[in-house]
């Protein structure tokens, strides 16, 4: 076992830590689910690239720097070290991106993969329907082959819901269900199409911030290319599996989110530390340590992928984990704020400017996105342990 | 950066696994508890496979490997709920007296290497010794020093486990200064080796016991019908059970991180080793309670393995430290020593 960086590693550290002190906005930018948030982080996006510092582990001819699983994780310490911004394209870059990597062809990663990772374009998804969200072999939008002036399209038809970003993003990809005769699983196609397509209608949804983060998208005889399926005709379910395993691997949610916010749980717990009860001090020191494991968890994970194993279903264990650990920290968090839990970001007196009460939130919707905890301790107990269905 | 094992350990790791697993069966444990003993009479085998002499040194008849490959041993004799003072010997009390290097500690690690002596450790953390033999030696850490006394110089009280396969004895000691290694300026440092490796080795002990729970319990729930089904089909089962092996997921790593930070004596290696054994009694608690509770009414009998298990993860969980003492151990570190935390602090 060999828990030291190289030299390289430590350069490497190095580089990103002095361009990330030289370029990340002074100031936080507003919330990526506003529309001005959404292109002031669209600008940082490009910053990125102007760096070369879009999507690291792809290979260079897509945009990347074709760096390995350790180095992206010293990237990522060195990002949330900084405060940088969050990823407005990480539904492209975490979830296409890789999938694209696996399953698309040469064209579709030449046109896709490079604007991908410079944030010129952003992307959505597109699962859930009303009557399918964990049960998502339930969906029933429907993409029906046709041919016009001797070019195949798909003719899209239905409702989708809850799709993230969708409300400012250029981009979606989704499953649809390419042959009418079939059912659960079966003959469903992975689409890509844009979002200005005629006959798409997007809804906001408000979410508990009371921003647009997601939305309803209705298909009304929408046409798109045939050449913007990824993989074969009826291949869609397989594929949308691998995206959710790359949701719930190693690229979405990387450790040093969670000890970043660790680190400032300690230094709140810190400021008020004479008021509060030993309870509370035993909390802060768990999200501590539990931060502190699932950094090791992914190392060791890291180093088994770079030695050429394969992540299956334990992808569910790191999911359960950190949106479990994410939410108890900050419920800590707003356990010490007592009565200034309630302050907004708009209030001048919000402790840390209201970021607790965010992210708070947000880490309510953890244990439900990426499929939900429930559906991933039914994975682990069939995949991992065995179980019958 | 190589968050993983070498293949040397990896293949020792395989074959004490293919040992134990072989010989060290329920059955065999089974047996032991109706005759009301304690060993498998299997020493010499130990030995012969190289187990005792693991983290000795070549030329003292050692394989002169590294505890974060000793971890590993540890894990496969917990699950199998191993009587013997394996890890107690050759994970604990060896690596402390190796540190010494004097003649005659040199010609004790030769012996215990080759299976023809054993030595434990007597630590003020622990009030009991376990599988003493009359024929063993007592390595003992006091404050004031550090000394070798055979067993049958100590003054030994029997006293009563839970768990029917650890034979356990109170020690009282009352050394003279023949048998002194160390003085009190020295001991310090032995004191602290004995501290890191048996909280270590312990909590990997524990890993491997948690493992074998959760095995178990996976085994029965796909063997027990109710309603017409196996209960592991039911969500309200596999949900237990799933909590049960995420909690083992993350736990193993921080053990893992543990032992290569006492190997690489890392000054933050005390640090580490609190957090495995915290880590480790928590999912030894929580696969012992989930076990019990797949196995419903069969958990709280005799008539089921799991007890060997369920027992001596109670009998060992505040062993070389108990949760409140890990748990203070990282309080100072987290808030009086302003321990640096945050991204890109763990491995510097």
């Amino acid at each position: 076992m060999q828990l030291q960086y190289t030299t390289q590693q430590e350069a490497f550290r190095q580089e990103v830590r002095s361009w990330l002190d030289a370029h990340v906005p002074k100031q936080p930018l507003p919330s990526l689910d506003t529309a001005e948030g959404f292109e002031l982080h669209r600008d940082w996006e490009r910053t990125l690239k102007s760096g070369e510092w879009g999507m690291i582990t792809w290979p260079e001819d897509y945009g990347g720097r074709g760096c390995d699983l350790i180095e992206w994780l010293i990237f990522e310490e060195e990002y949330y070290r900084a405060d940088a911004p969050l990823r407005v394209s990480q539904n492209g870059i975490f979830l296409l991106g890789p999938t694209l990597m696996e399953f698309g062809s040469p064209e579709q990663k030449q046109r896709f993969l490079p604007p991908m990772a410079a944030g010129d374009e952003i992307w959505a998804q597109s699962w859930s329907e009303p009557n399918a969200g964990s049960d998502m072999a339930a969906i029933r939008s429907k993409a029906t082959r046709i041919t016009e002036d001797g070019q195949d399209y798909y003719v899209l038809n239905g409702q989708k819901t809850w799709s993230s970003r969708a409300v400012f993003a250029d981009w979606a990809f989704g499953i649809f269900r390419t042959d009418p005769e079939s059912s659960r699983h079966h003959g469903l196609s992975f689409i890509l199409y844009p979002l200005d397509l005629e006959g798409i209608t997007i809804r906001p949804i408000r979410q508990l911030d009371g921003d647009p983060g997601f939305a309803e998208i209705f298909y009304d005889d929408v046409k798109v290319p045939v050449e913007n399926r990824l993989g074969d005709e009826g291949q869609g379910w397989g594929i949308a599996m691998a995206t959710a395993g790359f949701e719930r691997g190693l690229m979405l949610r990387s450790p040093a989110r969670f000890q970043r916010t660790a680190q400032k749980l300690i230094d709140l717990y810190k400021r008020s530390e004479s008021s509060l009860s030993p309870r509370v001090r035993e909390s802060v020191m768990q999200a501590y340590l539990n931060a502190e494991a699932y950094c090791f968890n992914t190392y060791y994970t890291a180093s088994r992928l770079i030695d050429g194993g394969k992540i299956g279903a334990e992808a569910s264990c790191n999911k359960i984990f950190w949106s479990e650990l994410d939410r108890r920290m900050h419920r800590t968090a707003m356990s010490i704020m007592g009565a200034y839990a309630e302050l907004s970001e708009h209030d001048p007196n919000a402790i840390d400017a209201g970021s607790w009460l965010d992210g708070y939130m947000f880490s309510l919707a953890g244990p439900i996105y990426a499929g939900s905890n429930e559906i991933q301790r039914n994975i682990i107990a069939e995949r991992c342990l065995g179980l019958p269905r | 950066m190589k968050f993983s094992h070498t293949q040397d350990q990896l293949d020792l790791r395989d074959a004490a696994r293919d040992y134990l697993r072989g010989s060290c069966t329920s059955e065999a444990l089974r047996t032991l508890v109706e005759n009301n003993e304690t060993s498998l009479g299997n020493w010499q085998e130990l030995a012969e496979l190289g187990l005792l002499g693991y983290l000795a040194a070549e030329e003292q008849g050692g394989l002169a490997m590294s505890v974060d490959g000793f971890v590993l041993l540890a894990e496969e004799a917990g699950y199998v709920a191993l009587p013997e003072p394996l890890l107690e010997v050759a994970g604990i009390a060896l690596p402390v007296l190796s540190a010494l290097k004097t003649d005659a500690t040199n010609t004790l690690v030769e012996n215990i290497c080759a299976g023809g002596q054993r030595l434990m450790v007597s630590h003020p953390l622990n009030p009991n010794l376990n599988q003493l033999d009359v024929a063993d030696s007592v390595l003992l850490l006091q404050d004031d020093g550090a000394y070798l006394m055979s067993a049958t110089e100590c003054d030994l009280r029997p006293a009563d486990s839970i768990d029917p396969l650890r034979n356990i004895q109170s020690i009282k000691a009352h050394p003279v200064e023949k048998h002194q290694l160390v003085g009190k300026d020295k001991v310090a440092t032995l004191d602290e080796l004995a501290r890191q490796h048996g909280a270590l080795i312990t909590a990997a002990e524990l890993l491997g016991l948690s493992a074998g729970m959760i095995n178990m319990a996976t085994e029965y729930a796909k063997e027990r019908k109710q309603f017409g089904n196996p209960i592991g089909s039911y969500q309200a089962v596999k949900h237990h059970l799933s909590n049960a092996f995420v909690a083992l997921e993350f736990a193993r790593p921080v053990i893992y991180r543990a032992a290569s930070a006492v190997s690489q004596n890392e000054a933050t290696a005390a640090l580490s080793v609190s957090h495995a054994k915290i880590a480790a009694i928590d999912v030894a608690t929580l696969a012992a309670e989930t076990a019990i509770q797949i196995h419903g009414g069969m958990g709280y009998t005799f008539e089921v393995d799991l007890h060997l298990w369920m027992k001596r993860v109670w009998a060992i969980s505040g062993l070389w430290g108990d949760r409140n003492y890990h748990a203070q151990r990282v309080d100072q570190a987290l808030f009086a020593d302003s321990l640096a935390t945050g991204p890109a602090t763990t491995f510097s």
